[in-house]
Parts: C-alpha cells; structure tokens; sequence
C-alpha cells in the first residue's frame, strides 16, 4: 500500500496555498502539523479529491484520486463537516454508508458497531443538531471508517474533544494505524508526539521536516534554554530570541527559549520536545508583541 | 468431537482476543452496493415536502377545474403558482451545499456529483410529469391549445429556475435557500402583475413574445443548470 504525492501544487490567484509537496505514505500514522494558513487542510482537501491540484497528482497504489476506485478506499473527516437537520447519528450512519457503496445490511451492522466504539450508541437515535462538539466530531470520525478505509484522512480529528475523549481517540487511531495510512492534521501537539509514527511540518505551503519525533527534533537538540532572569534582561532576550514560554515567578522571569549558543550566564540547555520546535518554527511574530 | 465435551473446553479455556481481526477480514472481497442500489436509496433521501407540495398543486389544480369555471385568470393563478414547485426542488438540490454536507459528500464513493445528477433528474423528471398532468387537466377546458397553455404555464416556471440557478451558481452564501424563495416570491408576483395589467398578453399578438421568451429562458437555465453541475465536482474554494 502506497499513497503518492508528486509535486502537488495549489495556486489561488497569486497566493500559493501548497507549494510542490512530494510524499510516499505507507501504513501508518502521520501526524501533519502546522499553524493556520500554512496549507494543510488545502493538501488533505486534495488528497480527497474535493479540490483539484493546479499541477501534480496523487495516486495510491497506481490509482489516481480523480477514480471512484481511490474514493472506495478513501475515509475522511473534514474540518467542518455539516449534517442535514432531520437525521439522527444513525441515520447519518447509513445515508454515509449508501455514499460508501455498503448494501443497507453492511451499512446497519458497521453504524451499529461504529456508534458503540465512539460511545454514542445510547444517543444513536436521537436528532445530531442536539449533539455537543464532542459527539459529532465522534460521529464524524465513526462515518470516516464506516467502509473500512485504506486511507484515513482526518482533519483536526480532535478540535471539540476532551480530554478523555481524546485519550480514547489515539488509541483508536493508533490501532487503526496498524493496517492503514492515516494522515492526520492537528494544533495539538501532544496528539502527534503521542500516535504520529512519522511527522510532517508545513508551514507556508510546504513540508519543512519530515520523520520521526526523535529526528525531527534534532533540528533545535542542544539548542533550548531555560533561564531565570530580571525583567530588563527578560525583554532583551525575548526581543532577541525565538521564545518558547515566559513565566513570572518570584520577582523573576522565566523563560524557554530556542538560541545557538547560553543566551545568559544562567541559562541551561534543556532537552528539547516537539513543542519546542513547532513554537520556534510558528511563533513569528509572537514576541514582536509582547 | 461431542458437545458437551465442546462446552467443557469452552469453559476451561477463554478464547484470545483477536489482533488482527479487521486485517483478516479486509482480505475479503465483500458484496458491494450496485449503482442501482445506491440510486433507489437516494430516492429515499429527497424530501418528502417535494413530492407532498406537488401533489397538492396537482389537487388543488383538479379541485379548481371541477368547482370553478375555467378562465384567462385560472391560467394565471396555476402559473403563478408553478414557480414554487421548482422552488422546493431547488432547495433539495442546493441541500448538500446548504447544510455543509457537500466536503464529505465529494469524498464517497458516489460522490456529490452523482447525488447531484440524481437528485436533478428525479426532481426534473417529478416536476415535468406535475407540469404535463396540469396542461392534460387544461387541455379543451380552455380556448388555447395544449402547446400555447404549454408555454403559458411553463414560462414563469423557466424563469424562476433561470433566475433561482444564476442565483446558485453565483452566491456562496449558505442562505441561497432566501435568496431562491425571494426570487420565486418576485416571479410568482411579477406573472400575476404581468398578467393581470395586460389583459390580451394571452392573446394571438403576444404569441411571438412567449415563443421567444420561452426558448430563451430554456437555453438560459440548461446552461446555468451545466455550471451547476460542473461545480459539483469541486469544492468552491477560496484563501
């Protein structure tokens, strides 16, 4: 199973959204992350088939998105996804399952199993526009492998979760990694550290580090510091420096921050996490406010 | 191997959970939903507030025919109220894009283009059998021929279609269900207005116009009805 992106380009007016992205996705979990605007939901939206490249294309395993074979193999849950008012989750179940190519029998059995796993099977027949965020952002993420995908592709799977809910979620996810490719956007860190078995940065249209969290994080390894320092010498290096977190403490100010070289006398270098990097690459202008 | 010999290692022995459960069973080619499955399930999904409206105006069209006299102002009445049906069938049409179900409904398998096409021909096709029962309800109750109260009662419709599809294809608002029922509102009034101030608009010398006015707006809405169509194959999108 091989999911391949060639030169995939998107260009609205003068603005390019993805710029030339290649990539060869293979089972499992990546983890796509990135601020707003820095094209990602434009690449998942292309990768789907629901925008078309201005150049390059997309093929899994010889099959071009453009096919109604690529989309039998295809799971996706949009960022924003709507339903129609009248349906209830299982309703929306079956009429997704009718989309999907499932007979009505295969469409009643996955709902049924589907909605147990995302625990809404005890409000399955009631009305969607009574759901909270969390549930129909559950329901979305039922309907996105109510066929058995080989490609999973879920957008900001888990905006409107909590925390618990989130937990079960990447432990669904991790499972369903296993026999999938599952790309996956998110703002949220810890939910790429935790399932992503490969990461992809993007920012302004392109992929600027791709693998593993232990290589993607060598690019700034040695270089975060943590200080303790007066507020004079704190709005020195906070205007010198990409700053990770500032703190007030003590008659103090603490700060993580990304440098070459000790910022301070009292800086320590400190082990660095994704978060790190993700703040060093998309907090730009940032400090230039505070 | 006996049974009860079967349920004592059942007993002793609780199975493994399965590991590899879903891989297994993805090596199996499964029966799949025909194309025509998947068009007669749709059928189900069209509201029944189209049909429901339809038959009324096809009722209420009967009723009138057998309680009052048929005149000039009945044809008026009808074809003025034409425009509602094509109205609600607007509405289903434009429903994916309305609810925000368009993303994920391009994504499936039978994707927003097909549901589009198939929802457009059944209300198409619902919409000319209403208009063709009412014209053979008409037919030598009046003193115009089947083809004239053809064109009588089809032109507004036309136009609201016209006006309702260049509406659709250029707003992206999700409110295009307002705007649709304002013009039908305007075109529904205007025929009446037209109609009723113009009292020989019916008449032999006004034959050209509604020929005309006909065909223009036929081409007008299959060509604005082909660019509906065609944008259902991508997401409007915008930066």
């Amino acid at each position: 199973m091989e999911l391949i992106i060639d030169r995939l380009t998107k260009q609205y007016k003068n603005k390019i959204a993805v710029d030339r992205i290649s990539l060869t996705l293979n089972n499992g979990v990546y983890g796509l992350l990135g601020a707003n605007g820095s094209g990602k939901t434009t690449l998942m939206r292309m990768i789907c088939g629901v925008l078309k490249p201005t150049s390059g294309e997309v093929k899994f395993n010889g099959i071009d998105v453009s096919e109604e074979e690529y989309r039998d193999s295809l799971g996706y849950l949009p960022q924003d996804f709507g339903y129609y008012p009248e349906f209830t989750a299982y309703d929306f179940m079956l009429y997704m399952g009718s989309l999907k190519g499932l007979t009505k029998q295969q469409a009643r059995e996955k709902a049924n199993e589907l909605l147990e796993l995302v625990a809404l099977s005890d409000v399955a027949k009631k009305k969607i526009k009574a759901y909270s965020g969390g549930m129909k952002q559950r329901l979305g993420i039922a309907q996105a492998i109510l066929n058995n995908p080989k490609i999973l592709i879920l957008d900001e799977p888990t905006a409107g979760l909590d925390p618990k809910e989130r937990v079960r979620f990447r432990n669904l996810i991790s499972r369903l990694g296993k026999d999938k490719i599952v790309l996956l956007s998110t703002h949220i860190v810890s939910d790429v550290e935790y399932i992503a078995s490969e990461i992809l940065l993007m920012k302004d249209g392109q992929i600027i580090h791709q693998g593993s969290l232990e290589e993607i994080i060598t690019a700034i390894k040695g270089k975060v510091f943590e200080c303790s320092v007066d507020n004079q010498v704190a709005a020195n290096l906070i205007a010198e420096y990409p700053i990770i977190n500032v703190r007030e403490e003590l008659g103090k100010t603490f700060l993580r921050l990304v440098a070459e070289t000790p910022p301070c006398e009292t800086a320590v270098v400190v082990p660095a996490v994704l978060e790190d990097l993700y703040l060093y690459y998309f907090n730009e202008g940032v400090n230039k406010n505070e | 191997m006996s049974n009860n010999l079967k349920r004592e290692l059942k007993s002793a022995f609780e199975a493994p959970i399965p590991t590899r459960k879903s891989s297994f069973l993805s090596q199996f080619n499964y029966p799949r939903a025909s194309r025509f499955d998947f068009f007669k399930r749709q059928v189900g999904y069209i509201r029944k507030r189209v049909w429901i409206l339809s038959g009324f105006l096809f009722i209420g069209t009967l009723l009138g025919l057998y309680c009052y006299k048929v005149s000039t102002s009945f044809v008026w009445m009808v074809s003025s109220v034409l425009p509602f049906i094509s109205l609600v069938s607007m509405n289903e049409i434009v429903r994916s894009t309305t609810y925000n179900m368009d993303e994920l409904e391009m994504s499936c398998k039978h994707n927003f283009l097909e549901i589009s096409l198939i929802r457009i021909g059944l209300l198409g096709i619902g919409n000319v059998l209403v208009l063709i029962g009412i014209l053979f309800l008409f037919v030598g109750k009046t003193d115009f021929g089947f083809f004239r109260l053809g064109l009588y009662l089809t032109t507004p419709y036309l136009l609201n279609c016209y006006g309702s599809l260049f509406a659709i294809n250029r707003l992206k608002s999700r409110e295009i269900t307002y705007v649709c029922g304002s013009v039908t509102a305007f075109v529904s009034t205007l025929n009446a207005l037209f109609t009723m101030q113009i009292n020989i608009i019916y008449t032999e010398r006004y034959w050209v116009f509604w020929i005309a006015t006909f065909i223009a707006l036929a081409v007008l809405s299959a060509i604005e009805a082909v660019k509906l169509i065609k944008k259902t194959g991508e997401l409007q999108w915008s930066l």
